[in-house]
């Protein structure tokens, strides 16, 4: 018993045994299930009958890749996805800017700016419902207190899709705000001082001082909101439901259609693993990045 | 002209008093260090005259025009920062020529400039690269290098050398030096280091707590401290400052009680004005004892406690009621420890200091 | 908890002074940005009258009803008392899930980011990176074959099969922070205690952990919050005795007609109060955790 716990605990494999229980887990929780789920898309099987699966071959991925509804919730994802991380960008920028200073209350008022991010995606989903409700919601009423015009913004498609790019870019500014006040917090003190001494304008100084330091976690921002964006299903599962028609399904929210409205569980596996396949290659890029950078700075 | 004058100027953050009324006044081609331990307030007066942090109090003068109320960018002065605050983004020679820009130069003109510079400063190989990809005294040459390829009013450095390693700084050190004498702009170093002061500046100022000590030559700091607080700290070994008496003076001697000894040595005529029996501070250099190998009237005998080689030379510390004096000697000088040695001050070699701690001189 | 900001608030570049002006500029740009969750806490304190009225007010006199709405309502047969609505169910549903799922995380998570960070495999990277990637893939691929398992070995809506996957959900997030922090450690003070005859679990004990204790509350807190927030595992997973508030928000704006939008209000706003305690408290550690600690500063 003795020799046995000397041989596990020996120096060379105590690595292993310290991150064994956590493979594991992950192993039984995670990779095993979804192992499983790669079988199955294998097989003709529906998760609400009770026949036996059949062996299907390629069958359910050339479905999925030659389905026109596939594509077309792709691309509805890829434009909210485009929308909203610009979107994103674009307000997270601002607010970093205006953060970088100092000025009384500066944590309290940060603090209100943060807030959205950590909230429950039905909690946003929720206040934009609110919002976007067509008789009292706050955005319809100005509207037609500017206009003239009742507002039904989630009956059109475009009008949906502004709904939920809103909502999720309101949600995430933050976070993109953050990453860049970080970059613009490591601008060394002594690097604005010199560009002053030399007389450089203010774009000049912003070209060649602030924004090298911002650029790289400008991209990390970029990758890590594209990823996130991608998955977007419960902002849209709660505001629009996909509706009107489908022409706010994403890609997400499809899969979850398939799989527990549709039972189709053989053809959601198949489309899960093309979904699993972009998030490496996403995953992948946005880690190469982030050692760029680990070991640069 | 491109004169630097600065009058009671003083800083306070919050409740620190960190620049107290310190008045300075460099000429055209003037060359002063700025010298002082860590934290006395050297950074502090150089961004000061900067424009890089404002004042409390006191007035700068550039070019003879008050400044205060100026951006540094208008004070049209150029800078090397203690990190070299190279811009990183941009290769060396487009560092080189980014102070340009400001005066709407065509490219040609600042390519010309560009390429003058690396050569003055042996920086043309490295014209394309990227000033991460530089070793450490290259950076350093660059930083100078874009601080002298304008005219401004007058140039600034923080501690240019700090980062160098020895050897790098002893030959830095002196291409500076030959580089500012072509410029006769006044220039402010601010250094923590004594040799570079001493071999750089045409005058130093020697600051503490904010305060100026003193502003002279180098040769005059060194030979007439106008304290105990510049006479200590400016050499190397430290002078021996000992506790003494003054039992009597005649005919260009003092006559001290010093660690229970007598000792008649060459001083000042203006300790005459003392009053016998008055408190002094005896101030000798390591460096200003000869060993005799007999005791006499004006000699301070000690025992040998340390011996240091260093080289060339040999650092000896002696030891006497409780009191620690140090000598340096030719390395061919042979003593062993334990030993007791008698020692003679060199004329016009001692400075005697008051109770106030000032240099008692005429 | 303080000893957790003081611990690390992060040396920041001196920023430029702006004064009482900007304070009053950036306020009034964040209290925008921060009224949808002004507007929903406001709605939760107003009558159903209130609440809907066209035009909207925004001075009312505040009324505690919807807040008592969300626990009890008067039973329509009877005398008329007072009946739970299972609400407070919901909640103690999703402090006991999260801080369970929460605890097991952790303590496996550290076990392995110990082992990450000090005793690399051959592989580490790897190794690494596959656990990002089940951490980084749409929820919705992952549910999909735990779901069917779970329905296989009859752990569908019991406690059990909600902690162990949330403990597995936080277990990823667990390993990146914890090595993270890890990676900051010198590894000198371990060596030494080594040196000085500490046993491995002493120097695991006694040198790592104390010296990590506000890194190790960061992540509980912020892996909490994750999951506190989240929503479609316990849509799919949960059994109406194991309902968490998410869920059961949804379930209020679910289609039914006439939202009843103050009580919807009054239970996100019990639901925001750990969120606003922690997102204050862990300020300096936002950009960690909303990265999963790829990205410190
Ligand atoms: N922005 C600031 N706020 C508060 N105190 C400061 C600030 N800048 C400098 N000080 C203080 O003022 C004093 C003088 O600082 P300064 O940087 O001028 O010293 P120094 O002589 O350059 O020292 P060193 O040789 O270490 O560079 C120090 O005590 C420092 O702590
Ligand atoms: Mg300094």
């Amino acid at each position: 018993m003795r020799d046995f716990w000397q041989w596990m605990f020996s120096p060379s494999r105590r690595g292993p045994m310290l991150i064994a229980p956590a493979l594991i887990m992950l192993f039984v929780m995670n990779i095993f299930p979804l192992m499983w789920s790669f079988g199955l898309s294998f097989f003709h099987y529906k998760a609400s009958s009770i026949q036996p699966p059949r062996f299907a071959g390629l069958y359910y991925y050339e479905k999925v890749l030659t389905d026109p509804v596939v594509w077309e919730r792709m691309q509805t994802t890829a434009l909210i996805v485009a929308m909203s991380v610009l979107l994103q960008l674009i307000i997270g920028f601002a607010l970093a800017m205006m953060f970088e200073k100092k000025f009384p209350l500066r944590r309290e008022i940060l603090m209100l700016v943060l807030t959205p991010m950590m909230l429950s995606f039905v909690a946003v989903g929720v206040f934009f419902k609110l919002f976007y409700e067509p008789t009292f919601g706050l955005l319809s009423q100005a509207y037609s207190y500017f206009s003239g015009e009742p507002l039904t913004l989630l009956a059109t498609q475009w009008g949906a899709v502004w709904g939920i790019v809103i909502a999720d870019a309101w949600m995430w500014s933050p976070f993109v705000m953050l990453l860049v006040l970080a970059g613009l917090v490591s601008v060394p003190d002594y690097l604005y001082e010199a560009a002053e001494v030399d007389r450089a304008s203010k774009w000049k100084r912003f070209i060649t001082v602030t924004f090298p330091y911002v650029r790289g976690l400008l991209l990390l921002a970029l990758l890590f909101r594209t990823i996130e964006t991608f998955k977007i299903f419960d902002v849209v599962y709660l505001i629009t439901n996909g509706g009107p028609g489908t022409s706010t399904e994403t890609i997400a929210v499809y899969v979850y259609r398939v799989a527990f409205q549709f039972f189709k569980t053989s053809q959601s596996s198949a489309l899960s693993y093309i979904l699993l396949f972009i998030v490496i290659v996403l995953t992948n890029l946005y880690l190469y990045f982030v050692k760029k950078r680990g070991e640069e700075g | 002209m491109s004169t630097i004058q600065v009058t009671n100027l003083t800083k306070r953050f919050g409740d620190m008093l960190a620049v107290s009324g310190v008045d300075l006044d460099v000429a055209a081609g003037e060359v002063l260090c700025l010298l002082g331990p860590s934290g006395c307030g050297k950074t502090t007066t150089l961004r000061m005259i900067a424009g890089l942090e404002t004042t409390t109090d006191g007035e700068v003068r550039i070019a003879g025009k008050r400044v205060n109320e100026i951006s540094p960018s208008e004070r049209d002065i150029a800078m090397v920062f203690q990190f070299y605050a190279l811009y990183p983004s941009l290769t060396v020679a487009e560092n080189l020529g980014f102070p340009l820009h400001h005066d709407k130069l065509p490219q040609s003109e600042i390519d010309h400039l560009v390429s003058e510079v690396a050569r003055k400063l042996a920086l043309t190989d490295v014209l394309h690269r990227l000033p991460g990809y530089l070793a450490e005294g290259e950076k350093q040459r660059v930083a100078v290098a874009r601080a002298i390829i304008r005219d401004p009013n007058c140039f600034l450095f923080d501690e240019p050398l700090s980062r160098l390693d020895v050897e790098l700084r002893q030959t830095m050190r002196g291409q500076i030096k030959e580089i500012l004498d072509g410029l006769s702009k006044a220039t402010v170093i601010v250094t923590h280091d004594q040799l570079e002061a001493l071999t750089m500046a045409d005058r130093i100022a020697v600051m503490r707590d904010g305060k100026i000590e003193q502003v002279a030559s180098p040769h005059d700091i060194f030979t007439k401290p106008k304290n105990l607080f510049v006479a200590g700290f400016i050499g190397t070994p430290a002078m021996n400052l000992q506790e003494a008496v003054l039992t009597g003076y005649e005919a260009g001697m003092g006559t001290f009680q010093v660690a229970n000894q007598t000792v008649a040595i060459a001083v000042n005529p203006a300790v005459q004005n003392l009053a016998s029996g008055a408190s002094v501070t005896l101030g000798i250099r390591p460096r200003a004892y000869d060993i005799i190998s007999e005791a006499a009237d004006d000699t301070f005998s000690a025992e040998v406690d340390l011996i240091e080689p260093m080289g060339a030379e040999t650092l000896i510390h002696m030891m006497e009621s409780d009191t620690d004096v140090r000598v340096v000697v030719d390395r061919t000088v042979h003593l062993t420890q334990g030993e007791r040695v008698h020692m003679r001050c060199r004329p016009d070699q001692a400075h005697v200091f008051n109770t106030e701690g000032n240099r008692v001189f005429s | 908890m303080s000893v957790l900001l003081s611990l690390f608030s992060k040396k920041e570049r001196r920023l430029r002074e702006a004064g009482w002006g900007w304070t009053l500029f950036a306020g009034i740009i964040s209290l925008i940005y921060f009224f949808p969750v002004l507007w929903i806490i406001m709605t939760a304190f107003k009558t159903r009258a209130d609440a809907l009225a066209t035009p909207p007010v925004f001075f009312f006199t505040p009324t505690l009803e919807n807040f008592v709405a969300v626990f009890y309502r008067v039973a329509q047969t009877g005398g008329g008392e007072a009946i739970s609505t299972g609400m407070g169910g919901f909640f103690f549903n999703s402090i006991f899930v999260a801080s369970a799922g929460v605890f097991l995380a952790l303590i496996i998570g550290t076990l392995a980011s110990y082992g990450f960070s000090r005793y690399p495999l051959k592989g580490n990277d790897t190794y690494l990176f596959v656990v990002l990637t089940t951490r980084m893939l749409p929820p919705i691929i992952v549910i999909i074959p735990i779901f069917l398992m779970f329905r296989m070995v009859g752990l569908s809506g019991s406690y059990i099969g909600v902690i162990l996957l949330y403990a597995a959900f936080n277990l990823p997030f667990s390993i990146w922070m914890m090595k993270s922090f890890f990676d900051e450690l010198s590894p000198d003070v371990e060596d030494s205690a080594r040196m000085d005859g500490s046993s491995e679990f002493g120097v695991f004990f006694k040198m790592c952990i104390p010296q990590l204790k506000a890194g190790l509350a960061a992540t509980a807190v912020f892996a909490v919050i994750l999951t506190w927030n989240e929503f479609l595992f316990a849509l799919l997973l949960t059994s109406t005795d194991t309902r968490t508030v998410p869920v059961a928000m949804a379930r209020t704006i679910g289609g039914e007609i006439g939202v009843e939008w103050g009580l919807l209000a009054a239970i996100i706003t019990l639901f925001l109060v750990p969120v606003f305690a922690v997102t204050y408290l862990l300020q300096n550690h936002l950009l960690r955790g909303v990265t999963f600690g790829t990205i410190k500063k």
